[in-house]
């Protein structure tokens, strides 16, 4: 039945004739095809063959680059710099730069590198104006321990990335051994824990404290939302994924409370989502969650993150409890840095 | 690659990209804005690709990325107005089109690859770059919110 409908609300989902017109037109004002210049490709394979010796140093970021994208090898400008620290090589492979966009291959190699490697928000396209950038990971080499990520940064205002200038990418950490566990359930009874708890209120937290989500909307709710009471943080109940621990769980203000513990949420980005599971099958999903920080005995920071629901005792009861968990088992922390040339092509 | 063959690929894929990034973004005006990019990126590319079923693919696995560049756009208003959303008079059809407005964009990408293009857990997951077990969760959860809202089995 649903499948049905669906199929036919999208028929009469199209294009309009006036868009693809407009779009084709616009075809016809870019740039030509760069595979067709050969002014441009006589220059790349001129800087292949003329940087043998690096090239040689460089070999797995540039054969990545040839493999998951044949065409973008042949048309990015070869830069093959590269940088090592902390045993990993950082290299930019190509570049290319069109209008108010620039467009990176960066390659790391080294042995705490893997297929799951996350720059986690540490790198930096240095540019003396406003821009606004993402990496993503587009390939990885089991054989050379290489990942590939294409990084783009555009400009913030539309203008044009001026030629001739140069271009620094530095990267500061990163992880790897980041594994998703699902729809996990989790090993443990909620209803052992439909007491109530003991609470610490947001203003005794020494450290950060922040909510996000609610779906409540009365004036005892906004008021619970701007100063919700959290659980004191206990040793773990259970571990439903290495580095992320249930750290207390509980009634507090009529409402039912799960407190995980993140570790350094700063250093392995470890995270989850908690829901639970009525007698019925369904999700009840958590009105709000809320967070802070602390510190352990040893002055280490701990990251705690508290899942709230609305539900009475006597439900509770046949609930489970179930989550969605991210961790990572390695940070590599280094200082990877290469300038480049930025010429448009 | 050559306008002529830009045009062929507009004239053969372009309802399914505007119906993928609609899927998406439920709104008229975003969709023309992600068809014009995705078939801008495929002519300044000019990718090369081993079958047609591999153009397709790539087809839609920029217009998620497009979409979802969108969605993380400082700019993008988050409300859509009226004019700007396909209006259903079919009482299913409406509820099914205000039950796909309440699911997350993610959900939305792959209920439409599965329920429309017709891929299953597996090839959604490589044009998507996901894992199939990420899959096949999203999927499970977008129906039973489908479930909830249209309280009925999918």
């Amino acid at each position: 039945m649903f499948s049905e409908t669906y199929r036919r609300m999208n028929a009469p989902i199209s294009p309009s004739p006036a868009l693809s017109a407009e779009t084709l037109s616009k075809t016809r004002c870019a740039p030509r095809p760069r595979l067709l210049r050969p002014a441009v490709l006589a220059a790349v394979l001129a800087l292949c063959l003329a940087a043998p010796a690096l090239a040689a140093q460089t070999e797995a970021g540039y054969q990545a680059l040839y493999r998951i994208a044949p065409a973008a090898a042949q048309f990015f400008q070869p830069v093959r710099r590269s940088c090592t620290d902390s045993g990993v090589t950082m290299e930019v492979v190509a570049v290319q730069v069109e209008g108010d966009t620039a467009q990176a291959y960066i390659a790391l190699t080294g042995d705490t590198v893997d297929e799951t490697c996350d720059l986690f928000d540490s790198y930096n396209f240095h540019l003396p104006f406003d821009q606004i950038g993402h990496c993503e990971l587009v390939d990885y080499d089991a054989a050379t321990h290489t990942a590939v990520f294409l990084c783009t940064t555009k400009t913030m205002d539309g203008k044009p990335i001026p030629a001739g200038g140069k271009m620094t990418f530095s990267l500061g950490c990163f992880l790897s051994g980041r594994e998703a566990a699902e729809d996990q359930t989790v090993d443990i009874v909620p209803a052992d824990y439909a007491a109530e708890a003991e609470a610490v209120s947001a203003e005794e937290l020494s450290s950060a404290y922040w909510r996000s989500g609610g779906s409540y909307s009365d004036d005892t709710a906004k008021s619970l939302l701007d100063a919700s009471p959290m659980l004191r943080p206990g040793g773990p109940i259970a571990v439903p994924a290495e580095g992320l621990s249930i750290a207390a769980m509980g009634y507090a203000g009529g409402l039912f409370h799960v407190q995980v513990c993140r570790g350094d949420a700063a250093q392995l980005d470890n995270h989850c989502w908690l829901w639970l599971v009525d007698e019925n099958g369904e999700r009840v999903e958590a009105l709000y969650s809320a967070g802070f920080s602390s510190s352990a005995e040893d002055g280490a920071r701990l990251d705690y993150d508290e899942y709230v629901f609305d539900i009475a005792p006597e439900v509770l009861a046949r609930c489970t409890l179930h989550g969605d968990f991210y961790t990572s088992s390695t940070r590599t922390e280094g200082s990877w840095r290469i300038t480049f040339p930025l010429e448009n092509t | 690659m050559s306008p002529a063959d830009t045009a062929g690929a507009v004239e053969r894929y372009g309802a399914m990209v505007y119906r993928m990034a609609y899927a998406q973004t439920r709104s008229r005006h975003d969709a023309d804005d992600i068809f014009q990019e995705v078939f801008l990126r495929y002519h300044r590319a000019a990718p090369s690709f081993e079958s047609e079923e591999h153009r397709k693919a790539w087809l839609l696995r920029v217009t998620v990325n497009c979409a979802r560049s969108l969605f993380t756009a400082p700019w993008r208003q988050r409300s859509v107005p009226l004019e700007d959303v396909y209006a259903y008079t079919d009482p299913a059809e409406s509820a099914v089109d205000t039950a796909l407005a309440q699911l997350p964009e993610k959900y939305r990408a792959v209920v439409h690859l599965y329920y429309y293009e017709g891929y299953g857990t597996e090839e959604i997951a490589g044009i998507l770059n996901r894992r199939p077990s990420t899959i096949r969760a999203q999927l499970t959860r977008a129906r039973q919110k489908l479930k909830e809202l249209l309280k009925e089995e999918l």
